[in-house]
């Protein structure tokens, strides 16, 4: 009996560990950190980094314009960044796209958040937070000191923003 | 108790293949899901040939061939016909899936005729159907002009 009891935790044990590493991306803190030093021209032609939003919840999103889906899931993050503009929460668009094409698109459809533009170095800083397939879209959820909370490939559903956002209020 | 150790023990492999297969598709990027080869049929005629991986497709417009080499040209491109797809923000498509077979001409100019090889920069964007899309992504391929090069 003993030895069946044994067994049965052995086995609960592999089963709950193989569960657990499909959950959540495994991520190298360090790398995390550093990508948030990483330099992008905003729109204005300003370097900046994601660390310049310290002290806030950020919504980091990876897309670029040549990607149908990053363009669908756009227009939500405008209206949730309006609708949330009370809370310390903040939406960081990174375009791994052409400025020209990023600054068109930002106007055409009047995006109301902060937008980067990067290349291919963009594409490799989003790896850093877990986007094994170098896909896009790819959102980040970051915290006020720069802890990765979360990720999302593939275009984000509205609840998931909202659930964010109710635990920072 | 028998029983339950049993159905323990099939728990238990479900969730190991669950894992490796959970595995292969994180690790997979967009190399994996487009793999090209191309093959030099007479000393001008090229095909080349994407397999698609069964998850993702490639948009037509989004092909472009160019040679790296002076004098060698890429000209009449023959694509096979295409599937349409609907974009939400692209409207209409047409896209590629599983295999596509590309033939195009080389042509080499007069002055450049002893050309020992051609490098062309083949050019390709796609998505998956889950909704992901990957960076337009540029395939260096070379081929020897001469048999037995290759």
């Amino acid at each position: 009996m003993r030895n069946v009891w044994i067994a049965l935790v052995v086995i609960l044990s592999i089963v709950a560990g193989a569960l657990l590493g499909n959950m959540g991306p495994k991520i190298d803190e360090r790398a995390v950190k550093s990508a948030q030093m990483a330099q992008f021209k905003d729109l204005s032609g300003s370097w900046r980094r994601l660390s310049d939003w310290d002290g806030s919840y950020r919504i980091v999103n990876f897309w670029a314009t040549w990607c149908p889906p990053c363009l669908e899931e756009i227009p939500l993050f405008i209206a949730l960044h309006q609708e949330f503009i009370d809370i310390n929460m903040t939406f960081i668009g990174i375009a791994v796209d052409d400025a020209e094409r990023v600054r068109d698109f930002v106007e055409t459809n009047r995006v109301n958040y902060p937008v980067l533009v990067g290349s291919g170095d963009a594409l490799r800083i989003s790896e850093a937070f877990g986007n094994h397939r170098s896909g896009l879209p790819f959102t980040v959820f970051l915290s006020p000191d720069g802890t990765l909370i979360d990720t999302h490939s593939g275009v984000v559903p509205a609840s998931k923003i909202r659930e964010f956002a109710a635990k920072i209020r | 108790m028998g029983v339950i150790l049993k159905r323990l023990f099939t728990l238990l492999i479900v969730c190991c293949f669950s894992q490796a297969g959970a595995n292969n598709l994180s690790n997979s990027n967009a190399e994996d899901f487009y793999r090209l080869s191309g093959k030099l049929i007479e000393r001008n005629k090229l095909v080349l040939t994407y397999n698609i991986d069964h998850c993702c497709y490639i948009y037509k417009r989004s092909l472009s061939f160019n040679s790296l080499v002076a004098g060698a040209e890429i000209s009449n491109v023959i694509f096979p016909t295409a599937l349409q797809h609907k974009d939400e923000f692209f409207g209409d498509v047409e896209v590629y899936r599983g295999k596509l077979v590309i033939k195009m001409d080389v042509e080499i100019s007069q002055a450049h005729q002893k050309l020992g090889a051609l490098k062309l920069a083949a050019k390709h964007q796609g998505c998956s159907d889950e909704g992901i899309c990957f960076l337009p992504e540029d395939n260096i391929l070379s081929f020897s002009f001469l048999p037995g090069l290759d």
